[in-house]
């Protein structure tokens, strides 16, 4: 199938794109990697500041994006602004409210904390995997 | 000795590869991304071949947002080329949304390199009305269930399983709102039904409907395609499914809804389960027991009682079967594409 946009109210190719070759495959790939070493260290609010952003712009540019969804895939503009709008509340969402609590898991029942008492006279009994 | 501190932390892994479908061109992409920048994993989406200027959108949006640059990339290519950047080395992961040809594909090319990979395939979600459900809302919803994004969502409703009692009414309600359901130019404000996304899907639905009907179905509305340009298809309602028509076991993928009738709840839950799939399910009861019944034995990953089935950004979302596997949305979402690092750390 080719990449293009073919509105599907009118049947009308609108706009055609070529494959990128696999060097730029290649450069994409190396980018990512390279990206990844870095961005891996960024702090929550710093990623949780650019998701707001990418909220807000999808919140300031809602009819513009909803028009070019539903020339490409026909969802009535009612649907695809409301698709925009939902966009947004996901990198809202994600940005806030889960992101301090989510990484990290501390149990309660701690076998190998240092105060743990041991019954006196008990043989210590360890199973490794 | 003991440890002064011990914990598990979910770390990110690295360059996690999406595929994503049409259907919601933005939402099915930000549903991935989202999380998955948040977790410090970088994306890499390959979008279908017929929204590519959604796809190139969501890389732009991240750019313009401030992310590095490099956090987030859309990958132009043919489905052919999808498997060669799963092997390699630098992808870590790949998540995949749509259909189940596509998904089995995929998860082969990951298992092959021992990836992880979450599924999110295609849905045949039942809708059952007991005879307490409040039937004027049950059709309204049924006709929002099933023809939101012109039928073309994995979770829409496609299945309408009515206790026998009340599917005279049920049928005769859902049918009238179905029939008054406005196709056209998308748009248009006053629109409630655009065209399908493309020629194939119209082929499908045309189809599907020519097939049940050979064999014996009957059509309560639309079935008739309209004439002039557009991939359009019509609110379609029908009965007398039997197991031999390719509808009763495949996903209608547009506007297309089938309605079955059951003795009670034993004969509803058998034939809402009696398919492959396993995504969404939808029950109207007003009774605690039966929606208790529901919410145990529907085999589905989500379970809707006397509402439409929607997803959340506070509710996991997913299903089983061949529906797929692997949860998005929430803090299951996010933890998907991380290292389940255990941490001991002795004085």
């Amino acid at each position: 199938m080719p990449i293009a946009t073919t509105n599907p109210a009118t049947g009308k190719v609108e706009r055609t794109f070529e494959e990128i070759s696999d060097e730029e495959v290649e450069r994409i790939l190396a980018q990512a990697a390279s990206t990844f070493r870095t961005y891996r260290t960024t702090t929550f609010a710093e990623r949780g500041g650019w998701m707001v952003r990418a909220a807000e712009i999808l919140e300031n540019e809602v009819d513009r994006i909803a028009t070019m969804m539903t020339t490409e895939m026909g969802k009535t503009l009612v649907a695809a602004r409301a698709e925009v709008l939902k966009c947004a509340t996901a990198c809202r969402y994600f940005a806030d409210t889960p992101n301090r609590s989510w990484s990290t898991s501390r149990p309660t029942r701690r076998p190998w904390a240092r105060s743990t008492p041991t019954r006196p006279g008990s043989p210590s009994v360890r199973c490794w995997p | 000795m003991g440890a002064v501190d011990a914990y598990a932390a979910w770390q990110p892994l690295g360059p996690v590869l999406a595929v994503m479908p049409w259907n919601f061109p933005l939402w099915q992409a930000m549903r991935f991304a989202a999380p998955a920048l948040m977790a410090g994993n970088v994306g890499l989406l390959k979008h279908a071949s017929n929204v590519p200027q959604c796809a190139l959108f969501m890389q732009e949006l991240f750019e313009r947002a401030g992310f590095p640059a490099g956090c987030f990339q859309t990958l132009l290519i043919g489905a052919a080329r999808v498997e060669a950047v799963i092997r390699d080395d630098r992808v870590v992961a790949v998540t995949l949304t749509g259909s189940g040809p596509a998904g089995q594909a995929v998860a082969a090319a990951a298992g092959a390199a021992i990836k992880k990979s979450v599924l999110e395939l295609g849905g045949s979600d039942p809708f059952i009305v007991m005879p307490s459900a409040d039937l004027a809302r049950a059709a309204v919803v049924a006709t929002t269930a099933r023809t939101l994004n012109n039928g073309q969502s994995c979770i829409a409703a496609k299945r309408f399983i009515a206790h026998a009692e009340v599917a005279d009414e049920f049928e005769r309600r859902f049918v009238a709102e179905m029939s008054a359901l406005v196709v056209g130019d998308p748009m248009d404000a006053a629109t409630t039904i655009g065209p399908l996304a493309n020629t194939q899907q119209q082929r499908d639905m045309v189809d599907l409907v020519a097939d049940a009907v050979a064999k014996g179905a009957t059509v309560l509305c639309g079935g008739v395609v309209p004439e002039g340009p557009g991939c359009y298809y019509p609110p379609t309602v029908l009965s007398g499914i039997t197991p031999e028509m390719r509808i009763h076991t495949e996903e209608a993928f547009g506007p297309v809804a089938t309605v079955y009738r059951v003795a009670d709840i034993d004969e509803a839950i058998e034939l809402a389960n009696a398919t492959e799939f396993g995504l969404g399910a939808n029950a109207w009861t007003e009774d605690a027991a039966e929606r208790a019944r529901f919410v145990r034995d529907l085999e589905a990953g989500m379970v809707f009682v006397n509402g439409n089935t929607t997803s959340y950004n506070e509710l996991p979302f997913g299903g089983i079967k061949t529906s797929g596997y692997g949860r998005e949305l929430t803090a299951h979402g996010i933890r998907e594409f991380c290292n389940l690092k255990s941490v001991w750390v002795g004085a």
